[in-house]
């Protein structure tokens, strides 16, 4: 028979073992590996980050005369960063020699569970820099020139320890308001960085677990 | 996926998937990997076959789909040939008897060597073409102009004719 591109394609496969299937073994194994490793590898990456900002905004605030809220929202991020590596260090505890179906449970466990103490603590990390913010800008010799401003314009007005009661009350509503949205306002920040991840789990449990039901 | 699906569904197809996934791969792990993607792959958008082609026709376009985006995902991916040539001991089958079965076992090896030269949509075209499509359903199935199918194939033939020193008469 001449010999052609053609030829060799069907006598090649004329033999019928050459095509059987491959057993569909460990069909999740690689999956689960992948979202594991990609998640921890960004959860690492994100505490490294928030190190690092901690560690620029402190030497900021010394160059721009703020030390004092410098160490304090530096010690606000470092908060998230050791609540973080407990968090990383449970999950490099969990069992790994269980199916990928087992330990992608323990995984999105875990997952909901950091999810979760991350909500309690960004409801009082975003209001309690807040706050420091606003000392911060009190404590400022802008601020100061405004208020005197403020005063020499309305002296009849109300301070408490100096400061407006008005600008006390704005102050204590938009913390207020801060302290209300910081679940969602983390949920949105948390969505934005690991939402395409976290999809993928969600959609890979469902598979297993779909698989599981027709086994 | 249930069992089930898999029996009656994709495993009369399996000699399509295995095909098409060792064009995309070169090692037996791979191919098992590539392999299951597709089963799964079939299996999670099953819901989206609309019945407007064949179900074979669909799995030749989702392991096709499939095998490329995974190609490209793949860090590991095949190391493209940089030359015109293929690796010495794969050329050199001289002694070999064609027609003979370590001849064929070893002629589609070769050929699938040469086959992973090509670019990605090269060598869907090329399989479907061995697979004996029309030039329609290849270009259906690979999105191209059926127009140029046939000159694609006849410059893909002529790059694996070189690639594996057969000379057409």
């Amino acid at each position: 028979m001449k010999q052609s591109i053609e030829n060799i394609w069907k006598e090649g496969f004329a033999d019928k073992d050459s095509l059987t299937a491959p057993e569909l073994h460990d069909l999740y194994n690689q999956q689960t590996q992948s979202i594991v490793d990609k998640m921890q590898r960004m959860f690492d990456v994100n505490l490294k980050m928030i190190v690092g900002g901690a560690a620029i905004f402190l030497l900021v605030s010394f160059v721009l005369g703020f030390p004092l809220f410098g160490f304090y929202a530096s010690a606000l991020l470092i908060m998230l960063v050791v609540v973080g590596r407990e968090e990383a260090k449970k999950l490099e505890q969990a069992d790994k020699n269980v199916s990928s179906y087992e330990y992608l449970k323990t995984f999105d466990a875990w997952l909901k569970g950091v999810i979760a103490r991350y909500t309690r603590l960004y409801t009082f990390f975003y209001p309690a820099l807040f706050v420091g913010v606003m000392f911060s800008m009190r404590a400022s010799e802008a601020a100061q020139r405004l208020i005197d401003g403020v005063m020499t314009k309305f002296p009849d007005i109300t301070l408490v320890m100096g400061t407006p009661l008005s600008v006390w009350v704005g102050s204590a509503v938009l913390t207020v308001l801060i302290t209300l949205w910081a679940p969602a306002l983390y949920r949105w920040d948390m969505y934005f960085i690991y939402g395409r991840v976290i999809k993928k789990l969600e959609k890979l449990l469902a598979d297993m677990e779909e698989l599981r039901k027709g086994e | 996926m249930t069992s089930d699906f898999y029996i009656t569904q994709i495993l009369p197809f399996a000699p399509i998937i295995i095909k098409i996934c060792r064009a995309y791969t070169n090692n037996q792990a791979d191919f098992e990997d590539y392999y299951q993607e597709v089963c799964l792959q079939i299996w999670r958008s099953k819901d989206n076959f609309r019945e407007q082609s064949q179900w074979s026709t669909w799995i030749y376009r989702l392991s096709l789909n499939v095998c490329m985006t995974y190609l490209k995902k793949t860090k590991n991916s095949l190391q493209q040939f940089a030359s015109d040539s293929l690796p010495d001991e794969v050329v050199d089958d001289s002694q070999k008897a064609y027609g003979s079965g370590a001849y064929q076992e070893d002629a589609i090896n070769r050929l699938y060597d040469a086959i992973r030269h090509l670019s990605e949509i090269d060598r869907a075209v090329i399989l479907l073409y061995l697979e004996e499509k029309s030039y329609q359903e290849i270009a259906d199935i690979t999105g191209t102009n059926a127009n140029n199918v046939g000159v694609r194939i006849k410059r893909i033939k002529d790059r694996l004719n070189k690639l594996l020193n057969i000379k057409e008469v």
